[in-house]
Parts: structure tokens; C-alpha cells; sequence
């Protein structure tokens, strides 16, 4: 517990010096269709306490690609979206948990810790196609799970939820 | 460092061997079950995985998802019934939200399973018309979309029970069949259960050897660390040095005797060379070289050869002997060498010590046997005198008073002589020089006689004495002196020992053996038992009382028993004190069949009369230094009718013989300067008138290498001091035999056996130098003025002649030849004048003789 709050610690340090630098940064207003709304305790909002994000603005966060298979799927998929840990930085969330809702009333928590590089991302487009809400769109956070074993696990299946529309961060 | 050779070697075998096997075995066992863990975990590992995904509950959930998603599109349907503006926005995301859990339900592959259920796909395609039913007014404008939301609601209110069964089947499709993958997981766990259990079992096996193999080796370990500390401790206590060395020499292992027996410690020791350390000077080249031979040959000296004695060196440098015995053994490739060494100083010293103890005894021993022989020899001398006088004294007419002195005076020296011969024949014996002349005897006649011999002097003494010779064996193969001797003996001491009682002398064949038993009993004062074996020892006489009533030297019963001893018998003696004793002899029969009875042997001629004169008087040449003796036998020999000439030593009698014939020359054999062996030979070398001579040699010894040596000089026969008249007698009579002498030989034959020996012309030569020799010296022979200063140089010339004579065969000549030569040495021209007619006959016979054989040669004598 003691390494887990230390870790804790120097993950908030870095991301202090993160937010310092991002800050200065300010979320452009959405121009299209918001299609996520994040609230809570963020560093950087653009709509009152919220930051919200059309399409573009996340695909101008960052794009990352990969393969893998799902549960939920047949055969291989190729997911393009926004690293996960590139909006937290863009939000100048550091730690904590964040409440992430779905079109269908779905909800779970994923802390601030599963952001990293090479983790989870917010997909916008899935075989390279935007997907619609019977698509489990338009957004979908997806782990790269036959990158990482670790991401076949239950709880992160739990977390990787579609149709999402927004996210509500939870500073611990 | 032969503990391992300590261990009995199928122990080791057996360590060795199995357990290897069976921890090979075992740790296959565990290898083999180690992998099928492996794999079944990993199988386990794969079917917990996947009971994880495929019963996740976010299946279930999406499964009831369905029927809340359903039941949102119906109260968003519901909602808007009456209102003037339904909310279509919601109602379109509900259905699409509801649409999306359909098509997640028919594609993803976490409802694979589920969907080959019949009931299932039924429900499934029931949704999907549902779906393509009125999809078309959902993406429709919103006027038909209102206008469709009746059917829509009631659609949805139908499709409800649809819902609501899909997910029940759900809950019961993926209870059961997460039942069934429960099951298998706990199969595979209970199979991985087992194999861990065996790998426990083979594990447990493992380590029971292990702890089996631990325990022998500790077991060994400590029998090993007992027999090292066990050899340690003997080698630390051992009394001999103990030094190992490597192949090289240099000092591996040096204990402590080793320390003490050559003064280095151990640490000064040990890594030193052996060869620089002890081995001495004197040796080392040729251990270095031994050593070297054995590293290139493997050849062993010392090695392996027992103990061998050899010198070491101290630390302080003193060389001492030692015992030593050397062994190698191999250690894997190693060699080294074991010396066990003793110091032997002090055996060694010890040794010669007894060495010399011994030389001084035998030396000892060796002077005391000389001077007996000396003494007695030299006693025996004067006493011959003496026994020699008076014989002679009986014949002077004395007074019978005179007489009975004289029977004194024998009686006394006869006595004197019995006891020094005694000691003579003890000290012989003592040195082992018994000697024996075995021959047939009859046991009971030599009994018979002996005892009526003696039957006079001990009924003089007062006692009686039987014989009893029924059950003697008829002949036995002794030395009947000897045994006479002993049987004598034992009779005499008997006679001394009993008064007024019994001798009894029996003879006897044991029983069952080839031994005959002479007994002599008597009923004397017996011997206590403590002095039984005593009696036997020389020089022992008994108590005082014993020599009080009997005198003697105490050798009789040694000699006696020294004598049966070299017989091969035994003798020994049963007593009662005061009863009397038995002694008894046991000797082998010696005769392998019984003889026939013979006739007894034949006896002694019986001597001659003392005054018997002989046939024909003798001339007698005595050589004797003596004076007495020489007295003595001079006048025995008058006194029997003999010539004699007498000689004061061994020269003079050569000169004498060489001189005049004799019929018999007396050869005494001690005399200074040349004694009588050496005078005879030289008589019987030379070519003197008496070369062929009777010589009779007087000698107090007797003994058979002492006679051997007196034949081989060439004298004819040994009388036995005493002298005495029988026995001077008798060998005169034997020597005075008409004898052959050279004349008898005859010129003719000898000339023949010269031509035969030499060839004829050597003969003819020396005869014709012969006969002109001869005619010289006659004709100077009887030129006067020679004849009357006579000179060496004449008889030498009449000797040279003489000489020739012999050598000739004209021995008539040579004895007149001799004579005159004789006559010339003593200087007495006179005597030897009236011979010459005599010799000159001679001549004459012998010129005609040598004429005849060499006329036969035409050959003719012509001048004087």
C-alpha cells in the first residue's frame, strides 16, 4: 500500500507539472456535434465546469491504431482512437477515477492509473469507419488486448465501454 | 590413507551402485511429473481463462440488458402516447441502444454457445424481425415515425414476453453450462491434485534415499574417521619408526618412535628428502640409485623383502643399524613408499656381546680340552717311565720284600695311568672324538666273561655276583671295547657302592624293539633322587660319604654315558636310597636280521712268553728322545736278544736309518724339533737302506685320524704306550718276518721294469753308469791311503753308490754299501775295513749280474 501510494504520489507530481504545462492550453469551443462531455475535477474545461469535445477536437488530441480481437466481436478489428491517457493529459488529470457513462444508462469506473501509453483509448473509429450508436459508437474505450495479457481480464472488459458519452473525474 | 581399502568393498559397490539407480530413477519420476504438472496447470491456467471470459458477467448482463433496453424503448413509446410533441430523439436512442444489444448478441462470439441453443436462436430471430420490422420507421422521417408509434408500442409490448424469456434462458443456459465447465476445471484439478500428490510421493522417496545414502555416508565417514584415528593412534604409538615417502624421496609421513629413534622432529622432517635425512653417507649412492632403478624398472631390491638390516643416520650424525622393511602402495597415481625401521643398536650390541661370550667359552673350553690332552699326555710320558722300570725292576732278583714293593709301585701307577686316561678319554669325548669300531658281538658271552673277570675282586670285597644272559639276543653290532668299558664301569661303581650284598649283570631284548638292555643291580647304598641325573655329569662325585667310601675321578659314569650316546642308546639309573640301584643300558641292536649263531669271535693270540727268546735276534733301531723311556725299552729289547742302536732324536734317527738296515726301527711320534711322523717319512722318502723298512711307531695316542695320519707317513704299526714287554714282543715278532729286500728283486728284473718304465736305451745307459760308478769307487775303496783317512767325503760317495744300489735292485750291494757308510760316519775306519772283502765280493756278483743283461747287448766291459 505504501509503494501503491508512493507511486501514487510521484504520478501526482508528474502530472501537476503536466497540467502546469497544459493549462496555458485552452480547449477550443466544439464546432460540431459534442460527442463527450468530461466534468469534475479537471484542470482545463471549455463549457462552465465541463470540457466537451466534438469529434474533431478529440481526433486533434491524438490518434493512435491497433488490432486486436474482443469478446464482442468476430475475427480482428482495427481500432483508431485517442489514447486514453493523452485526453487526461489534455484535461490535466493526473489521478483519480473516472465515472464513465454510456448511451445505454451503462457505467463504470476506470482510475486514472489504466491512462498510459501504449493503454486504453477512446476509439472514434473502428475498421476505419465512424461508428453509429447500434455500432457501439460513436465512442468506445478499447485496451489493446491481445497486446498486453493483462488486458484479458474481466474487470477490464468492465471498463471498456461503448456508446460513451461522457465521463465525470473523480479526484481522489 | 587406506581408508577407503578399509571399507568392505561390496559396501562400496552397494553405495555405489543402487542408490545412484534409484535417484535416477526418482528424479526422472519427478521430471515426469513435474511436466504433466506443468501442462495441466497450464491447462487449468487455459480453462480458468476461459471460464473467466466466456462466463463473465457482463454476458449475463447484457443478456438481461436486453429485456431493460426493451422495457426503455416501451416506457420512452409509452411516454410520448399522448403528448402533442413526442420525444422521438429518446425513443430513436432507445431503440438504437436496443438495436445495438441485439446485434452484440447475434455477432460477438461470447454468445456463440448460446446461440446454437434452439430456443435461443428462436428468441434471437424473433428480436431481429423485430428489428428489421421497423428500423425503416425509426430512420424514417419523424412524421412516420409518429405515425408508426402505435405499432411500434404495441410491437414492443409483445416482443416483452420474448425478452423476458431470453434472458431467464440465459440465466439457465450459462448456469448449466458454467456447471459443466466447473466440472471440468475441477477434473483437471483434481488431476493435477494427483500428480502432485505422486511428485510428493516421489519426492519423499527422493529424499528417504538421499537420507539413506547421507546416513551411510556419515556412517562411513566416521567408520573411515575411526580407522584413520585407529591407525593413526597405532602408527603415533608404534615402537618402530614409521617414515612414507613419495616417489620422489621427500618425506610424506614421520611418526613419533621415528622421532625418537632418529632426533628430527616431526616438522623438521616431513617434505625433507629421505636419502639427505638418514640415510648414511656410505649408502646413499646406492639408494639413489636403487630408487632411480625402481622409477625406470619397477624392479624391487628391498621392496617387499621382508625385514632387511641396513645403517641410518641420526640427526646427530652417529650411524646405527637398523631394521628395515620397506613396502610401496599406490594411491590413484601416486606411489609412496612405507619404511618401518627399528632401531637394533642395542639386539646388534646384545648380539656381539653373546658372540663374544661365546668365542671366550668355546675358547675356554677349547684350552681346558688342550690342557687335559696336554696334561694327560705329558703325565702319561713319566708314567710309562716308571710302569716300563718297574717291569724291568721285577727282573733284577729282588728280595721278595722288594717284590712286594714293586707290586706297590705298579699297583699305584697302573692306577695313575687308569685315571689320567680316564681324563684323556673324557676330554676326547667332550671334543667329540669318540670313535667306534662296531663289529658282531655275542652280548651274553662278552657278559659271561666280563663277569668272570671280575668275580674275583668283588668277592674280595665281599659282595656276590650273578649273571643272568637267558633272554640276550644272540648277536648285536657294537663296539665290544666300549661296551665293555661301560658295563665295566657300571660293575665296578656297583662293587664300590654295596658291602656284603648283590651284584646282578642281565642282559636283555626289549620287547618289541631292536634294542638290547644290559642291567647291572646291586643292593648298595642307592642314590637319592636329587642326585640321579647329577651322577652323570664329569668331574661329579656325590656327597661326601660317596667319596669317603669310594674314590675314583667322578668320570666314569660321564664317560660311560657319553659313550652309549655315541652308540645311539640311552643309559639311565632307578635307585632307593639305601636299597640299591639299577642301572640300565639301551642300545640298538644294530643288526637288521637275526644272525646265526658263529663261532666267538676269534681271541686274542695269546701273548708270548715275557722271556721267550725270539727266532732271530733283531737289529733294532729305537729313536726315542725320552730318556727314560728310551732306557726302558732299550734294555726290554737286550733283554729279548735284539741289537739295538739308539737315537736320541728324530734327526739322528734319519741319520742312523740312512746310514745301516735295520730289521725294525721304534718310532717314538713326540719329539721335538722332527718328530717321528715326520723322520718316517723321510726314511720312506729317501733312498737310505731302511726306505723299506719295518717301522713300528710308539705313541701314548691311539686315536683312528691319529693312526690314519702314521700310515699315511709309512709306518707299519702303532704299539700303545705303556710299553711292554708282550707288546713289544708281539709287533717284533710281526716285523721280523723274513722280509723280501731289494736283492731278491734281482738286477735282471729291475733292469726289465726300467726298460719297460724308461725304454732300453735310458736303462743300458744308467746300468752301464752304474757299473763304471762302481768300478771307480772299489778301486778307490782299496787304494789304502783313502781307506785309512776316512771322511764325509767318502761315505758320501759310498752313499751315492748305496743309492744307485737300490734304485737298481742290487740290494746286497746296497745293504754292504750301507754299512761301510755307516762305518765311515761314525768314524771307524777299522770296523769297516774288513768289510770291504765282503763288498767287494758283492760288487763282483753284481758287476757279473749287470754284464749279463748288458751283454745281451754285446755290449763289452772293458778297463777298470
Amino acid at each position: 500500500m505504501i509503494a501503491v501510494y508512493r507511486t501514487c504520489g510521484l504520478a501526482l507530481a508528474f502530472s501537476i507539472a503536466a497540467a502546469n504545462a497544459i493549462v496555458a492550453e485552452t480547449l477550443p469551443q466544439p464546432t460540431g456535434e459534442v460527442v463527450l462531455t468530461v466534468t469534475g475535477d479537471i484542470g482545463v474545461t471549455n463549457q462552465g465546469n465541463s470540457a466537451v469535445f466534438d469529434a474533431a477536437m478529440l481526433q486533434a488530441l491524438g490518434e493512435v491504431s491497433f488490432d486486436t480481437t474482443t469478446p464482442w466481436t468476430e475475427g480482428t478489428q482495427t481500432f483508431t482512437g485517442l489514447p486514453l491517457h493523452a485526453l487526461m493529459e489534455a484535461l490535466g488529470v493526473g489521478e483519480g477515477t473516472l465515472v464513465a457513462k454510456a448511451v445505454n444508462d451503462y457505467s463504470i469506473e476506470i482510475p486514472v492509473t489504466d491512462a498510459v501509453e501504449g493503454g486504453p483509448i477512446v476509439a472514434y473509429l473502428h475498421n476505419g469507419k465512424t461508428m453509429s450508436v447500434r455500432e457501439k459508437g460513436p465512442l468506445w474505450v478499447v485496451y489493446p488486448y491481445d497486446l498486453n495479457p493483462d488486458y484479458q481480464a474481466e474487470v477490464i472488459f468492465s471498463r471498456s465501454i461503448w456508446q460513451l458519452v461522457s465521463i465525470e473525474v473523480k479526484s481522489n | 590413507m587406506t581408508l577407503h581399502d578399509k571399507m568392505p568393498k561390496p559396501a562400496r559397490r552397494r553405495l555405489r551402485g543402487l542408490p545412484i539407480l534409484v535417484l535416477t530413477a526418482t528424479l526422472i519420476g519427478i521430471l515426469v511429473f513435474s511436466l504433466a504438472i506443468t501442462f495441466l496447470a497450464n491447462s487449468v491456467q487455459r480453462e480458468v481463462d476461459a471460464l473467466a471470459v466466456a462466463n463473465s458477467d457482463t454476458t449475463q448482463w447484457s443478456l438481461v440488458q436486453t429485456e431493460v433496453e426493451l422495457l426503455a424503448l416501451q416506457v420512452a413509446i409509452h411516454m410520448s402516447e399522448h403528448q402533442a410533441n413526442p420525444d422521438l430523439a429518446e425513443i430513436r436512442r432507445r431503440y438504437d441502444v436496443l438495436y445495438s444489444r441485439i446485434r452484440l448478441i447475434g455477432e460477438s462470439k461470447q454468445f456463440t454457445e448460446l446461440r446454437q441453443n434452439p430456443e435461443a436462436a428462436r428468441s434471437l430471430a424473433v428480436l431481429t424481425d423485430f428489428l428489421d420490422q421497423h428500423t425503416p420507421a425509426i430512420d424514417g422521417p419523424d412524421s412516420a415515425l409518429i405515425a408508426h408509434l402505435p405499432a411500434l408500442g404495441k410491437a414492443v409490448d409483445a416482443l416483452r414476453a420474448t425478452g423476458r424469456d431470453f434472458s431467464l434462458l440465459g440465466v439457465r443456459f450459462y448456469a448449466a453450462d458454467s456447471d459443466a465447465k466447473r466440472q471440468g476445471v475441477a477434473s483437471t484439478l483434481a488431476k493435477v491434485g494427483y500428480l502432485t500428490l505422486a511428485l510428493a510421493l516421489t519426492l519423499l522417496g527422493g529424499i528417504a534415499i538421499l537420507m539413506v545414502m547421507f546416513r551411510r555416508s556419515i556412517r562411513s565417514e566416521r567408520l573411515a574417521a575411526e580407522a584413520r584415528n585407529r591407525l593413526e593412534e597405532v602408527i603415533a604409538t608404534s615402537l618402530d619408526g614409521i617414515i612414507a615417502a613419495d616417489a620422489d624421496g621427500r618425506i610424506i609421513e614421520y611418526n613419533g618412535a621415528a622421532e625418537r629413534v632418529f632426533g628430527y622432529t616431526r616438522a623438521e622432517a616431513v617434505g625433507q628428502d629421505m636419502a639427505d635425512l638418514i640415510i648414511p653417507d656410505h649408502l646413499r649412492e646406492a639408494h639413489v640409485a636403487g630408487m632411480k632403478r625402481y622409477r625406470a624398472t619397477r624392479k624391487r631390491h628391498v621392496l617387499g623383502k621382508g625385514l632387511v638390516r641396513l645403517e641410518a643416520r641420526r640427526k646427530d650424525g652417529s650411524v646405527f643399524p637398523v631394521e628395515l622393511s620397506l613396502s610401496a602402495a599406490v594411491f590413484g597415481r601416486r606411489e609412496i613408499f612405507v619404511s618401518f625401521l627399528r632401531d637394533i643398536s642395542d639386539r646388534v650390541a646384545a648380539e656381539q656381546e653373546l658372540i663374544k661370550a661365546r668365542d671366550q667359552a668355546l675358547a675356554g673350553e677349547l684350552a681346558k680340552a688342550e690342557l687335559l690332552a696336554v696334561m694327560s699326555h705329558e703325565m702319561r710320558t713319566p708314567l710309562n717311565g716308571i710302569l716300563g722300570t718297574i717291569e724291568l725292576l721285577r727282573d733284577t732278583n729282588p728280595t721278595p720284600r722288594q717284590v712286594r714293593y714293586i707290586a706297590a709301585m705298579n699297583t699305584s701307577a697302573a692306577l695313575l695311568l687308569h685315571h689320567v686316561n680316564g681324563v684323556l678319554s673324557m676330554s676326547r669325548a667332550e671334543a667329540g672324538q669318540l670313535d667306534l669300531s662296531p663289529s658282531e658281538v655275542d652280548p651274553a658271552s662278552l657278559v659271561q666273561e666280563l663277569v668272570e673277570s671280575q668275580r674275583h675282586a668283588i668277592e674280595a670285597h665281599g659282595n656276590r655276583i650273578e649273571c643272568d644272559t637267558t633272554t640276550a639276543p644272540d648277536r648285536i653290532f657294537v663296539d665290544p671295547l666300549r661296551l665293555r668299558q661301560v658295563i665295566l664301569n657300571l660293575v665296578g661303581n656297583a662293587n664300590k657302592f654295596t658291602r656284603q650284598g648283590e651284584i646282578r649283570v642281565e642282559c636283555d631284548h626289549v620287547p618289541g624293539t631292536r634294542l638290547v638292555e644290559f642291567r647291572v643291580s646291586d643292593t648298595g647304598i642307592g642314590i637319592a633322587e636329587a642326585d640321579r641325573d647329577r651322577i652323570f655329569e664329569a668331574f661329579k662325585t656325590l656327597d661326601t660319604s660317596y667319596s669317603r667310601r669310594a674314590e675314583g675321578t667322578g668320570l666314569g659314569l660321564a664317560i660311560s654315558r657319553r659313550l652309549v650316546a655315541a652308540m645311539g642308546g640311552e643309559i639311565g639309573v632307578d635307585s632307593e636310597l639305601g636299597e640299591g640301584s639299577l642301572f640300565w643300558v639301551r642300545l640298538p641292536i644294530g643288526l637288521t636280521e637275526p644272525q646265526s649263531k658263529r663261532p666267538p669271535a676269534v681271541k686274542r693270540q695269546t701273548l708270548p712268553a715275557l722271556h721267550k727268546v725270539p727266532k732271530r735276534p733283531l737289529n733294532v733301531l729305537l729313536v726315542e728322545d725320552n730318556q727314560i723311556n728310551r732306557l726302558v725299552a732299550r734294555d726290554m729289547l737286550a733283554k729279548a736278544g735284539h741289537k739295538v742302536l739308539e737315537a736320541h732324536d728324530g734327526r739322528e734317527g734319519v741319520r742312523l736309518a740312512a746310514m745301516q738296515r735295520f730289521d725294525v726301527i721304534l718310532m717314538d711320534i713326540s719329539m721335538p724339533e722332527l718328530d717321528g711322523v715326520a723322520a718316517t717319512r723321510q726314511i720312506r722318502d729317501g733312498d737310505g737302506p731302511n726306505r723299506a723298512a719295518p717301522i713300528l711307531a710308539l705313541s701314548a695316542h691311539a686315536l683312528p685320524e691319529d693312526k690314519q695320519r702314521f700310515l699315511a707317513a709309512g709306518i707299519d704299526d702303532i704299539i700303545v704306550k705303556p710299553l711292554t714287554i708282550a707288546a713289544l714282543q708281539q709287533a717284533l715278532a710281526q716285523a721280523g718276518r723274513p722280509q723280501d729286500t731289494g736283492a731278491a728283486e734281482g738286477i735282471a728284473a729291475r733292469f726289465a721294469d726300467l726298460c719297460r718304465q724308461l725304454g732300453r736305451d735310458k736303462a743300458v745307459a744308467l746300468l752301464t753308469a752304474f757299473r763304471s760308478e762302481g768300478e771307480t769307487l772299489m778301486t778307490r775303496l782299496q787304494a789304502a791311503d783313502w781307506l785309512s783317512v776316512p771322511t764325509n767325503e767318502q761315505a758320501d760317495a759310498v752313499h751315492k753308490l748305496a743309492g744307485s744300489a737300490s734304485v737298481l735292485g742290487a740290494g746286497q750291494l746296497r745293504e754292504g754299501l750301507n754299512a761301510l757308510e755307516t762305518a765311515y760316519r761314525q768314524a771307524h775306519p777299522d770296523p769297516a775295513t774288513p768289510r770291504l772283502a765282503e763288498i767287494a765280493a758283492v760288487w763282483e756278483a753284481a758287476r757279473q749280474e749287470i754284464d749279463g743283461c748288458l751283454g745281451t747287448q754285446g755290449i763289452v766291459q772293458t778297463n777298470p
